[in-house]
């Protein structure tokens, strides 16, 4: 044997695999050439470069795993010189093995010490494989339909940021190499208006998306072309374990709103019905003080004008209204019941669009509209107008003597887009109300003036932006001014209680998903809120939940006043995530917001002659877990379930050192909940969730007769709200949605100085709406609306006293919130004709009839002056509201 | 062009926004059909607490069944404030027959009591020095008069529950968080209510024809026709609505001259701010302005309460504002009711410091 060909060393066998074949090389046997004389391998040949050999298409088929010996002649530089078969395994694959073999490098061998030429035998190994890929996108396809029929829509165009692809004959879509991340998704045909709506990708998802688009039969003008009903299958994101979303399209639908979308709210399971002409917003048992409003990132501190008639944010430029009655996440704080997030319309690219819409209420008008691609805008401004409507029709002056709402609102938003994903959104939102009356008596002590004036401001800045890698970061900075003054006189006896704080606010997000069964979020919740108050009168007016007193009743006439200046600040940092597990059917969502705040307060003890006022700050930091999880039992089936801690700073109208407590520190609630949802067909789902809240330190009255020096209120008030919900709802389709909300539920507060629970004040056991909209054709629609809930609880008067001093009688009263106002129901029936004038234009009249039976609906218990005998004041009678809206 | 139509829009609208509709409920408190308390008088009005001299009360019992009986009235004190929250003349803890909160001081139609000295801290603004370790108490809130009261109970039996009736007695208290100068003024100032009293009853018929009655103690009687309109005036004495050197009242000027402080060009009436005097109807008095954080000057308003044993008042209450002062009267339309028979009638005067006065009238209602 020619030892210069003798095998002189192992090399180490490679694998690799590579498209759909694998091989590996043999170990080979090394041997000088024939010709040259034989000398000592001192190195064998070592693999510098490999190429793979291609696994054969024609043989694909079979999947043969198989192998080709070869003998390859290598050069003294390493080159591989000539390649023989020399074990077939084929012709296709003797072919590819030969290929790959002439292109493979060497470290040339070394005989005796010097590179030398030499022969080695190689073998290559065929074998299919299964395809492994590494992700780096999502498969995102689907169907678009009509709603109303059913059926796929071809040639629809579908937009996935700057990826456009049409519908085939199937209404079948696909983007297969979609990059993951929030994406923005629009649906344009030639028989609809393009709709939009955000999709989140993860890398390696497969999704089947369904949109389901109501096509109309007639084109309709662009006012009526919006917000129209998605179902998106598979990639729903819930944010909430309890909320419940209406888009701007079906809640302006609603009878008895007319047709102010943000009003649908009062119908959504876990509301109770306010009185009439409060607009009080009670969710879930919790104060109507303990419910946050925000519109985007932006808080403001009521959702509805005064009287309750309107809300306080145009229609036109709300995209949906969400409530969260409780149980919600890290993102949001500083209030123990529920959580009101209106959703504001994306600012788009085009033509300019308006409306004008009056009725016997208010007026108003917006417009949207572009310049070029990158600067949006929008606006809408509404004043009400029922006391010159009044002056006109009645032949008395009637705003003197009953309480007319006078309000206006206006939004502007402007905004900048940079670049798809990225926007920069500066705006305004201003409110302003007034309300007042006066009732003169013979009798000066019982002459009564009442009157409001409130308002806020906002102006805010928001920062949005989408990162390649699917994250979001939105910062929202914000600045405002909140006023209210209520001033009332009965007789002698002032009650005036002034609040003019200035709020500056910022909220920062962001979100992303680093893994893909990871969501996270995180961010920072800022407010600091510094308020001058004044306040006059009687501690007893104005009233507090629990105070017992029947409805008129006049103040106590021991007065008193205070000025005094606070500042209540907090800082908030949170984080949450979102862990979906076993294929995304299960989401656990823990979360965490640490919120430490300072409450400073300008004054801690009575004014007391020429002593200057000493100031006291009371600091807090609490921490708030909060975790939510869901479960997607079946394609139909949906659990969840949530718990979480919440705190609420003391509102500054309680700080003060004569009427209040300036050294009050927050409230805390801690939600529980838990419930399912069963999706009945495509557009029938019922949702059910349990609750149960527990808040402690509350805030109540002292029970001393003789209270301590500034504490006339106290932190020792506890609470509990428990219940259950339900919501069967029809979905838009087949020009048809309503729903029934059904609340079961019962809320308790205690009082100072004893443990023993009572009702709420505002505790309503049943609460049930029934509400369905139907799109009659031709421009019809018509609607209704059935409310049933139980009447509030009230203190009945067992007897009464002779105050001798003023001859007026004072009731005694029995236990507390014992009795209730007896039950309220009422039916609304809404009517609605579109005309069409051109493609883009049309005009839209209503009758919005409220109470349509006329029923005779108690609203409050009122007593003859001796409190001998009682009635009621009722509510509404029937009301028509006849409207029009004229857009274009 | 404004039609009934929309007229009665209008009307609906303004009716819904006026909260819905508020019934009418029966039961006028000026329509006397039972016995029972309509006022209560302390003499004097105002007393500083301690003060031996004591204060008599009487009450305005209205007896117009056999179940009335004045003698049988309860007096006592109530001896502790009410809370914070409770809108009422008294603790309801004092609304009892008795109980530790009580202090009984006897039956029948009038009493006389010695109002305890330590008043000014239970009721007033002067709270109990708190004990080392303690937190300071609260003192009470004064009324819009700035004024401080003692309650007493009545406890009126009727044929079913006990009829509960609350008077007071002003209290002749300090002030609350006043400086020291501020309380020097007020206490030179002010001085204690008087009760008011009627003077002068003057009814006007349907016809045009008046007639007048001084207010004595014989109870005077008019005749009138079923149904008869009739309008009622009871006037008050004119306090003076300045002050004047000499009428016992010490004005702003007058006291600042007294204390030395303002110029010699202002004339000074110390006399005025020594002697005590007071008037029986709009007295001017001072208090401590809260909000001004001054001493400042004001009258009273005063208060009609209109009694008939049969026909209706327009009103039950008239009435003049602090404002009005200069009208010392107060006028109020009764129609007589469509039977024959006397009607008895009660007009109560409450000044709003808490003093109180009433005369009667009886009516004959003729065919």
């Amino acid at each position: 044997m020619n030892l210069r060909y003798r095998v002189a060393a192992l090399m180490a066998a490679a694998a690799a695999s590579w498209g759909s074949a694998s091989f590996a090389q043999s170990a080979p046997r090394v041997s000088p050439p024939a010709e040259k004389a034989a000398g000592k391998l001192t190195k064998p040949p070592h693999l510098k470069k490999f190429v793979e050999p291609v696994y054969p298409d024609s043989e694909k088929a079979s999947g043969k795993k198989t192998a080709v010996a070869l003998s390859l002649s290598i050069d003294a530089d390493g080159k591989v010189v000539d390649a023989t078969v020399v074990g077939s395994a084929g012709a296709a694959f003797d072919a590819a093995a030969v290929d790959a073999a002439k292109q493979l490098e060497f470290d040339p061998a070394e005989i005796d010490g010097a590179p030398s030429a030499v022969r080695i035998q190689y073998r290559y190994d065929f074998e299919l494989k299964p395809v492994v890929v590494v992700p780096t996108t999502a498969d995102f396809g689907g169907v678009v339909r009509d709603k109303s029929t059913g059926k796929p829509l071809a040639g629809v165009t579908v937009r996935l940021d700057d990826l456009t692809t049409k519908t085939d004959g199937a209404g079948l879509f696909r983007f297969p190499e979609a990059a993951p991340g929030v994406h923005s998704v629009t649906i344009s045909g030639d028989a609809f208006t393009p709709v939009g709506t955000e999709e989140t990708l993860a890398v390696g998802h497969k999704y089947d998306a369904t949109y389901d688009v109501d096509v109309p039969k007639e084109p309709l003008a662009p006012e009526e072309r919006v917000d129209f009903e998605i179902v998106v299958v598979d990639t729903e994101l819930e944010k909430s374990v309890a909320a419940t979303s209406v888009s701007a399209d079906q809640g302006g639908r609603v009878a008895g709103t007319g047709g102010d979308v943000i009003k649908v709210v009062e119908n959504l399971p876990g509301v109770a019905r306010s009185t009439v002409g409060s607009g009080a917003l009670v969710v879930w048992g919790a104060g109507a003080a303990d419910t946050r409003v925000y519109v985007d990132d932006v808080h403001i501190p009521v959702l509805y004008h005064e009287g309750g008639f309107r809300s306080v944010i145009h229609s036109d430029l709300v995209q949906n209204v969400e409530l969260e009655p409780g149980g919600y996440g890290a993102a949001h704080g500083r209030g123990l019941g529920g959580l009101v997030n209106v959703g504001m319309r994306p600012l788009e690219a085009g033509p300019y669009h308006g409306s004008v819409s009056v009725d016997a209420i208010d007026a108003s008008a917006s417009v949207r509209g572009s310049i070029g691609d990158k600067f949006r805008f929008a606006g809408a401004v509404r004043r009400s107008h029922l006391d010159w409507v009044l002056a006109r029709v009645t032949s008395q002056d009637v705003g003197e003597f009953v309480p007319i709402p006078r309000y206006w609102d206006s939004q502007l938003r402007f905004a900048y887009v940079p670049r798809d994903g990225e926007s920069i959104e500066i705006g305004g939102l201003l409110s302003s109300d007034h309300i007042s009356r006066s009732l003169v008596e013979a009798d000066p002590a019982d002459t009564k003036t009442e009157g409001k004036d409130s308002g806020f401001e906002r102006i805010y800045m928001r920062y949005q932006r989408r990162q390649d890698d699917g994250g979001t970061v939105t910062v929202t900075p914000y600045f405002g001014l909140d006023r209210s003054k209520i001033s009332s006189q009965f007789g002698a006896v002032p009650a005036i209680l002034q609040n003019d704080s200035t709020l500056y606010g910022l909220r920062a997000a962001w979100t992303g998903q680093p893994v893909d069964f990871l969501s996270l979020g995180a961010g920072i919740d800022a407010e600091v809120v510094s308020s001058t108050l004044h306040r006059q009168g009687s501690v007893t007016e104005p009233p507090r939940e629990g105070d017992l007193r029947v409805f008129g009743q006049a103040p106590s006439d021991n007065v008193n006043f205070d000025e005094w200046k606070t500042v209540v600040a907090g800082l908030a940092p949170y984080a949450q995530a979102d862990f979906s597990l076993a294929g995304g059917a299960v989401h656990l969502v823990p979360g965490a917001r640490i919120e430490p705040s300072v409450v400073v307060t300008s004054r801690s003890a009575l004014p007391s002659g020429d002593l200057p006022s000493r100031g006291t700050s009371r600091e807090n930091s609490e921490l708030e877990p909060r975790f939510a999880a869901r479960w997607s039992a079946t394609k139909r089936i949906k659990l969840r379930a949530a718990v979480g801690i919440y705190h609420q700073p003391p509102l500054a109208e309680d700080l003060s050192s004569v009427f209040g407590n300036p050294t009050l520190g927050p409230s805390k609630a801690v939600h529980y909940l838990a419930g399912a949802a069963f999706q009945l067909s495509k557009a029938v789902s019922v949702e059910m969730t349990s609750f149960y809240s527990k808040q402690t330190d509350l805030v109540t009255r002292s029970a001393l007769s003789v209270p301590v020096q500034a504490e006339a209120l106290i932190q020792s008030g506890l609470g509990r709200a428990y219940g259950t919900q339900i919501l069967l709802r029809h979905d838009l389709v087949k020009h048809f949605f309503g729903w029934l909300s059904y609340s079961l539920l019962r809320s308790e507060r205690t009082d100072a100085g004893t443990d023993q629970y009572r009702p709420f004040d505002f505790d309503q056991t049943h609460v049930f709406t029934a509400l369905a909209s139907y799109d009659l054709g031709a421009g019809f629609e018509v609607g209704g609306r059935f409310r049933y809930s139980t009447g509030y609880p009230r203190t009945p008067v067992i007897r009464a006293v002779l105050d001798a001093r003023t001859d007026t009688y004072e009731p005694v009263f029995g236990p507390h919130n014992s009795i209730r106002i007896p039950s309220f129901y009422q039916a609304d029936v809404r009517v609605s004709k579109r005309f069409k004038f051109s493609e883009d234009s049309g005009l839209e009249i209503y009758l919005d009839v409220q109470n349509v039976t006329d029923h005779s609906n108690p609203e409050e218990i009122v007593y003859n002056a001796d409190y001998t005998k009682k009635s009621y004041i009722t509510g509404l009678p029937i009301l028509p509201v006849f409207g029009g809206k004229l857009t274009w | 062009m404004v039609t009934r139509t929309m007229r009665a829009v209008g009307l609906l609208l303004g009716s819904v926004l006026a909260f819905g509709c508020k019934p009418n409920i029966e039961g006028r408190p000026s329509l006397v059909d039972r016995s029972r308390v309509l006022a209560v008088q302390s003499v004097p009005a105002e007393q500083a607490p301690g003060d031996e001299a004591g204060v008599d009360y009487r009450a305005l019992y209205a007896q117009v069944d056999d179940d009335g009986d004045p003698s049988k009235v309860e007096w006592a004190f109530c001896a502790i404030r009410k809370e914070i929250a409770v809108i009422g003349p008294a603790a309801l803890e004092c609304l009892a027959p008795s109980g530790k909160a009580l202090a009984q001081l006897g039956d029948g139609a009038d009493v006389h009591a010695v109002i305890d000295k330590d008043d000014c801290s239970v009721f007033g603004p002067s709270p109990p020095t708190p004990k080392e370790g303690e937190p300071a108490s609260r003192p009470a809130d004064p009324d819009t008069t700035g004024g401080y009261y003692q309650p007493v109970r009545l406890l009126v039996p009727t044929h079913e529950d006990p009829d509960y009736v609350v008077g007071v007695t002003r209290l002749a208290c300090g002030l609350s968080g006043a400086t020291q100068d501020q309380s020097i003024e007020y206490a030179d100032r002010y001085r204690p209510n008087e009760n008011p009293a009627l003077a002068e009853i003057e009814v006007t018929h349907s016809n045009g024809k008046k007639e007048s009655f001084p207010v004595s103690n014989d109870v005077p009687n008019v005749t009138v026709a079923s149904r008869e309109r009739i309008t009622l005036r009871v006037t008050w004495a004119a306090c003076p609505t300045t002050s004047t050197c000499g009428d016992g009242i010490c004005g702003a000027g007058e006291y600042a001259m007294d204390r030395k402080v303002m110029g010699d060009d202002v004339a000074g009436c110390p006399d005025d701010c020594a002697t005590p005097k007071g008037c029986t109807g709009s007295e001017p008095y001072v208090e401590l302005d809260a909000v001004k954080r001054a001493i400042v000057s004001h009258r009273e308003a005063m208060r009609v309460s209109w009694f008939g044993t049969d026909g209706s008042f327009d009103h039950d209450r008239t009435g003049r504002t602090e404002e009005e002062v200069g009208d010392a009267f107060s006028e109020n339309d009764w129609v007589a009711p469509g039977s024959r028979g006397p009607v008895h009638m009660w007009m109560v005067l409450r000044d709003d410091r808490g003093g109180v006065g009433w005369t009667e009238l009886t009516v004959d209602v003729g065919s």
